[in-house]
């Protein structure tokens, strides 16, 4: 029933990107793939991203070469990097590839953590989605906007309790750097999980907690929450009229998610994986898909990609090293 | 070996475990810089229970060592303590050659198959060999079937 | 009742009773099957919602999560190797029942109480889901804390004859529980450099280690050519009005729980078994029975898993936020069809949520009709000799655990689990413990360090509103009740 459901899915999805996949066919690079291609996914089966990049992975597969079949596995745990080991750790065939967020690659390897010292450690196919997280209120808060909220912050030093879903992680370090840089004092309080967090707020336990743009839709149209500031870099459309930080003269955060390989993968075999990746990601179909999942479709090539992690991992080290954690 | 000899062993087992942990936490607890404004830290609770462990272990076995019943000083009998020893054996060589050779479905066949015929042996060795062999080849068919196809679980 | 019959009409449709059956059958195997459970049942059937309407693909993921509570307790009344944590409390007295008195009658009285348990989560869903919500979130930190703290007390009830070997048990679950990184300062804590441990010892390999390995070397010495059961008789299933009259209470009492706990996201059913089990042999008339096959003891903890199958929606629907695993999974089916779950959902998917309101009753019906189907097959496990059932249960649970991380690390800390625990249980340690108070050690430790970040400190915050007053005022209550009166019952207790 399972294979069943599935294929008519394949079957169907084939016939509607059939233009897209005559255009975008790359020359093939000598027979690449000859065997399954291994996608290591950082979460386990079910969880958020998880199901993003199982959605995504067959539009990769239509627009390789050969036939191109890719097996997904779950290495879930230890904020990614298991599954960032696992793709480190593999031989450079072009056969394993892996999904990452920037904690696996530009935190958790200045903690001492890792047994690869950092992004450059990897060959880079592409970045595929952004993410954006807002500091939310309670619908009746004091803080009516995110000025309000630092200059109270500034008079009560440490009395601003503000929500995050763990530490050192995307919300964790963006917040210090955030403290840092308005000369602010907040009480970090951490949850397990930004539904923790968006619970602990509604119940009045903290003064703001930082969440994912998707988690507080329902909550911002009825009114009982109301984000305040946009931590990240891209700004979802249904939530363009809250501020950024960087439109408040803040430097922003980024979230980001890509594919990445194993150093010393063939040049040719990572063009090949990146232009399938770029022809993904802009059907119409997937595009749709992805869409009504509120997920930011944010493609980067390698060169770009790499500006991105570069930039990040260095404002990173930075804040880690002012906290006195670098390793 | 003895009930009262295996109390012994097992308190001493729980006393090292708790001490090593113990060791474990406070190395890296001193890692530990953010967030311990209120006193409570990383180890607090660890502490606690790695004392409280060590302390009832000791308590257990000083109980162990003064109690004169003579359940204590019986031999601890195990029965088919050798298939024990078997099963165990061949599930860790099991696992260890489903890690090292990755060969999922092969190990468990294997595997299937020996622990019935030698668990059966009392009927034969021929014939526990073949209930073995052909109930394990049933049962990996039908393993295969359900995560392999069905539900696509790479092994 | 004019939305009642439109609903019903865009209920009953072909489609959403095959994706409620197809659920059922997948969920109840699954959480029978030990290790693998309710969660992995539904992250596997997850992809599949993609493609179906959402009312037909969230349906199905419901009566999987409803089956697989079920399922669950068939190989822990069976076996004695329970197939989720859920089912945990249930061992105690099934598993005795299922040896000494009749299998088919404990599945029945699971079976029953489960199905119960179930409707009584759903009608909570119906009637009360929004104010049950909003008082949901009047519990915080601090309360979450206080009562993790019941809940270790309700150990005590478990505690067998040797009190400091019980006490070591509740020691090295609570132990078990910190390992991993500490969700609150980023540091690791005896993890002893293995990544594996980072996020914490795996609760399957725990389990699985702790009951079923165990378990089966135990099986082992009871004799490999020779079955549980060989009498057929025993494998009947039909229960009397006047035992289903007996049950009544601690199946209410249960439903009540599960449901209770259920609204508390990250409690979920997994403490809340423990909490009715211990709940119901207080209130009960024969208490001496708990622990050797006694009916109120399998239906009590049997509903309240139910029940917060439903619970854990309830603020899932109303606020956004998943009460339990498996529900976190289920909002990866709403999620991709673009609803979003929260204070918006009543109005913007009315048919919907309704859909899914009776729907839900629906796969709790499902599940009580293929359970009384497979009841009788499932029981006949019993008559197939230990040789067998020994060797494929032991492969199962292999496959379990792999499934659930695709760590080989946990399948050789669960080796290394079943053997020291069935060493222990031959020593007269109690294994229950150990897993009520690995579940419990991160809603105590956790709550407790968080309340006092958030109140700088001071230790008011535990008395500061009237739930945490209130919680407090039980704890005390509890400690003095037991020191007074429950000590002469707890000495008769099996080592569970």
């Amino acid at each position: 029933m399972v294979k069943l459901l599935q294929g008519v899915k394949r079957g169907t999805a084939v016939l509607a990107s059939l233009a897209v996949l005559g255009g975008a066919s790359p020359l093939a690079a000598e027979g690449y793939p000859e065997k399954p291609i291994t996608w290591i996914v950082p979460d386990g089966a079910g969880g958020g991203l998880d199901s993003i990049v199982r959605t995504i992975s067959p539009y990769v597969a239509r627009n390789l070469p050969n036939d191109a079949n890719i097996v997904l596995k779950n290495l879930p745990g230890a904020t990614q990097t298991i599954a960032v080991s696992a793709v480190h750790d593999a031989t450079p065939d072009g056969y394993t590839i892996g999904q990452a967020s920037v904690a696996p690659l530009t935190i958790m390897p200045h903690l001492g953590k890792t047994s690869y010292a950092g992004y450059e450690d990897f060959d880079l196919i592409a970045n595929v989605f952004d993410a954006a997280h807002y500091m939310v209120v309670s619908g009746d808060s004091q803080f009516e906007t995110f000025e309000d909220l630092l200059t109270y912050a500034k008079a009560h030093p440490g009395e601003v309790k503000v929500g995050i879903d763990g530490v050192f992680n995307a919300q964790h370090l963006p917040l210090l750097g955030l403290e840092q840089a308005a000369e602010i004092n907040l009480n970090e309080i951490t949850y397990q999980s930004s539904a923790e967090t968006k619970k602990a707020l509604l119940g009045g336990e903290i003064d703001a907690g930082i969440m994912p743009s998707h988690i507080i839709i329902s909550e911002y149209e009825s009114g009982s929450l109301r984000p305040v500031v946009d931590v990240m870099e891209v700004k979802p459309d249904y939530l363009a009229e809250i501020p950024s930080l960087a439109d408040l003269g803040f430097t922003p955060s980024q979230l980001f998610v890509g594919v990445i390989a194993p150093k010393g993968t063939p040049q040719d075999i990572r063009d090949t994986l990146t232009a399938a990746i770029d022809a993904a990601l802009r059907d119409p179909e997937l595009i749709e898909t992805l869409a009504t999942r509120k997920v930011l479709v944010n493609y980067n090539d390698p060169q770009e990609y790499a500006n991105r992690l570069e930039q990040l991992n260095s404002i990173n080290r930075q804040i880690l090293s002012d906290f006195g954690v670098l390793k | 070996m003895t009930w009262r000899s295996l109390n012994i062993l097992i308190s001493t087992v729980l006393v090292l475990g708790g001490a090593s942990y113990a060791v474990a936490i406070n190395r890296s607890a001193s890692d530990a810089i953010f967030f311990s404004s209120a006193g409570i830290g990383p180890a607090y609770f660890p502490n606690i229970l790695a004392v409280l462990l060590v302390a009832l272990s000791v308590i257990t076995l000083v109980k162990n060592l003064r109690d004169p019943s003579p359940e204590l000083a019986s031999k601890v009998t195990t029965v088919n303590s050798i298939y024990i020893v078997a099963t165990l054996v061949l599930a860790a060589a099991a696992i260890a050659a489903w890690q090292f050779t990755g060969y999922f479905y092969p190990v468990v066949f294997i595997l299937l198959a020996l622990l019935i015929a030698i668990f059966r042996a009392e009927f034969g060795a021929m014939r526990s060999l073949g209930v073995g062999v052909v109930t394990s080849a049933a049962t990996t068919l039908f393993i295969y079937a359900l995560f392999g196809r069905i539900l696509q679980i790479s092994f | 009742m004019e939305t009642l019959g439109h609903d019903l009409i865009n209920l009953f449709t072909i489609t959403n009773m095959l994706c409620i059956l197809l659920g059922t059958l997948v969920g109840m195997v699954f959480g029978a099957l030990p290790g693998l459970g309710t969660v992995i049942a539904v992250a596997l059937l997850l992809p599949v919602t993609f493609t179906l309407p959402p009312l037909a693909g969230i349906l199905m993921l419901l009566a999987t999560y409803q089956a697989g509570e079920y399922g669950g307790s068939i190989s822990a009344i069976l076996l004695g190797v329970p197939g989720t944590p859920q089912a945990a409390a249930t061992v105690i007295d099934g598993h005795p029942m299922a040896m000494n008195d009749s299998p088919g009658k404990a599945l029945s009285y699971s079976l029953l109480s489960s199905s119960v348990g179930g409707i009584f989560g759903g009608l909570v869903l119906i009637f009360v889901s929004v104010p049950l919500a909003k008082f949901a979130l009047n519990f915080g930190s601090p309360e979450y804390f206080l009562l993790g703290v019941i809940g270790l007390l309700t150990v005590a009830l478990l505690s067998g004859r040797d009190k400091i070997k019980s006490m070591i048990s509740v020691v090295l679950g609570l132990m078990a529980g910190t390992v991993g990184v500490d969700a609150l300062t980023g540091v690791d804590r005896a993890t002893f450099g293995q990544p594996e441990l980072m996020d914490g010892i795996n609760l399957v390999a725990l389990l699985v280690g702790i009951f079923a390995i165990s378990e089966l070397l135990s099986m082992i010495s009871k004799g490999l050519n020779i079955s549980y059961v060989a009498d057929y008789d025993r494998l009947k299933t039909g229960l009397t009005i006047e035992e289903m009259k007996g049950v009544a209470k601690p199946t209410m009492i249960g439903s009540l729980i599960g449901a209770g706990t259920g609204i508390l996201p990250g409690i979920g059913g997994g403490a809340a078994c423990w909490f009715a089990y211990a709940v119901a042999s207080k209130f009960s008339k024969n208490p001496g029975a708990f622990g050797r096959g006694s009916a109120e003891g399998i239906t009590a903890p049997e509903s309240s898993n139910n029940a917060s199958a439903g619970g854990a929606l309830v603020p899932f629907l109303a606020l956004g936020i998943p009460g339990s695993a498996a529900v976190a999974i289920i909002m990866g089916a709403f999620v991709m069809h673009g609803i979003q779950p929260g204070p918006g959902v009543f109005a913007a998917e009315r048919d919907l949520v309704y859909g899914i309101f009776y729907g839900f009753i629906v796969t709790t019906v499902a599940m009580y009709l293929v359970g009384r189907l497979l009841t009788p097959m499932f029981a006949r496990v019993l008559v197939v000799p230990n040789s067998f059932l020994v060797a494929i249960v032991l492969v199962l649970c292999l496959i379990g655990i792999y499934a659930s991380k695709a760590a080989f690390f946990d399948l050789w800390l669960a080796l290394a689990i079943g053997v020291l625990f069935y060493i222990l249980k031959r020593l007269e340690y109690s294994v229950s413990s150990v897993i009520i108070a690995y579940v419990l050690a991160p809603i105590i430790e956790e709550n407790f360090r968080r309340s006092l970040n958030l109140s700088n400190g001071s230790y008011d915050i535990f008395v500061s509103g009237p739930y945490s007053i209130l919680l407090v005022m039980m704890i005390f209550g509890a400690l003095t009740a037991s020191i007074h009166g429950g000590i002469k019952r707890r000495q008769n207790l099996e080592p569970y």
